[in-house]
């Protein structure tokens, strides 16, 4: 579902704010399957991805009679998403066990995309170089490549300046190329 | 014209990849690529969709259920007002009828206190209570029998003959006085 054009996203809103169930379905079609990408890229956990989006998009329709649209909305619905998640992951660690808290580790990018274009052994390098970035680097990548937000949208759901993200995404690219340059400690790596 | 110059929501690669050269250009490609894998699932529009339906704003209707909150919080307030006026101008129609009861009753008692009861605005005799009393009193003080040795005279000294003997004057006293006017005026 292409994501609506910022006129018929206003109108669909509208809409759906006065319980228009069809310019509902509207909404989640578009963003649900963006969100819940972003979301399991940085949990790595389907299943907790799919309950975070749901409680997310509980959320945004609670709240949607009362959201203004100024261009904004895709960020909020990240935002109320990647909070879910934190909030997920904090009560996560303080419940987990030292065995599980090994095994938490792995929720940062552990799980591979199912189907893709890419070969499995492409998705593979591509994940476990993913992993060498810095945590900042590694969520402009997701937010652009994976949630498919503009520049201009990442830079209200991070409240940074947009050219300081696209120096950040270009510098996370140039790390990226390099860690997946044939090197006997990448396919070390990209065996995992 | 790109996707993102057709529609400002899609993400704006020429922004950056003007800059990007081939081989990052690709590797950007191959991380949208792995990005849409990750969008997949089966069913999730499906289930987020039943999940949060319930969530969302009653659809406007013009039934009188869906009135907002603070409409039945006026109704009531306008209704509390109604009945605190309606009982106040009860109470006070009431109060207007006990005081006119009280007084009358204090008027029936007044020969016994030889005094008439305080006249206030709410509580002011009627000129029948005061003839009434006045009689009384005439009765006690014997003057009483003044009256009644005036009645039968005609019938408009047998009307006047009660007031009259409350001041000790007799209807012919009365008459008198009235030539004696006559004859002054004709002066």
């Amino acid at each position: 579902m292409d994501t609506p054009t910022p006129e018929s996203l206003a109108e669909t809103l509208a809409a759906a704010a006065e319980g228009d169930q069809v310019a509902w379905r509207v909404i989640v079609d578009a963003y649900a399957p963006r969100v819940f990408g972003l979301i399991r890229a940085q949990c790595g956990d389907p299943e907790l991805a799919e309950e975070i989006v749901q409680s997310a998009f509980c959320t945004v329709a609670q709240k949607i009679s009362g959201y203004k649209e100024f261009g904004r909305f895709d960020a909020w619905v990240f935002r109320i998403a990647m909070n879910r998640l934190r909030d997920e992951m904090r009560r996560r660690k303080r419940q987990a066990t030292p065995m599980e808290e090994a095994s938490l580790v792995g929720l940062g990018g552990g799980e591979t995309a199912a189907e893709s274009s890419l070969e499995p052994v492409e998705l593979q390098a591509l994940d476990a170089a993913l992993a060498e970035l810095s945590e900042a680097d590694r969520q402009i990548i997701d937010l652009r490549h994976v949630g498919g937000m503009s520049f201009r949208q990442i830079s209200e759901f991070l409240e940074e300046p947009v050219g300081t993200l696209l120096a950040r995404h270009h510098r996370a690219l140039k790390k990226l190329k390099e860690a997946l340059q044939p090197d006997p400690k990448i396919s070390r790596k990209g065996g995992v | 014209m790109t996707d993102a110059d057709k529609n400002p929501q899609l993400p704006d690669h020429d922004a950056d990849e003007f800059r990007l050269d081939a081989g990052l250009r690709d590797l950007a490609g191959r991380l949208d690529a792995r990005g849409h894998a990750f969008r997949d699932r089966a069913g999730l529009v499906d289930r987020v969709h039943e999940a949060s339906t319930e969530h969302l704003p009653v659809p406007a209707t013009y039934s009188i259920q869906d009135r907002p909150g603070w409409v039945w919080g006026r109704v009531a307030l306008a209704a509390c007002a109604l009945l605190a006026f309606a009982v106040a101008a009860r109470m006070f129609m009431n109060s207007n009828d006990v005081a006119t009861t009280v007084e009358r009753g204090m008027v029936a008692v007044a020969p016994e206190s030889n005094e008439l009861p305080p006249l206030d605005g709410f509580s002011l005799p009627t000129e029948s209570d005061t003839v009434l009393v006045a009689l009384l009193e005439a009765g006690e003080n014997g003057q009483i029998r003044q009256v009644e040795d005036l009645q039968g005279a005609d019938a408009v000294g047998a009307a006047f003959a009660p007031i009259l003997g409350t001041t000790g004057v007799g209807f012919d006293d009365y008459l008198a006085e009235i030539s004696l006017i006559e004859v002054e005026l004709r002066r």
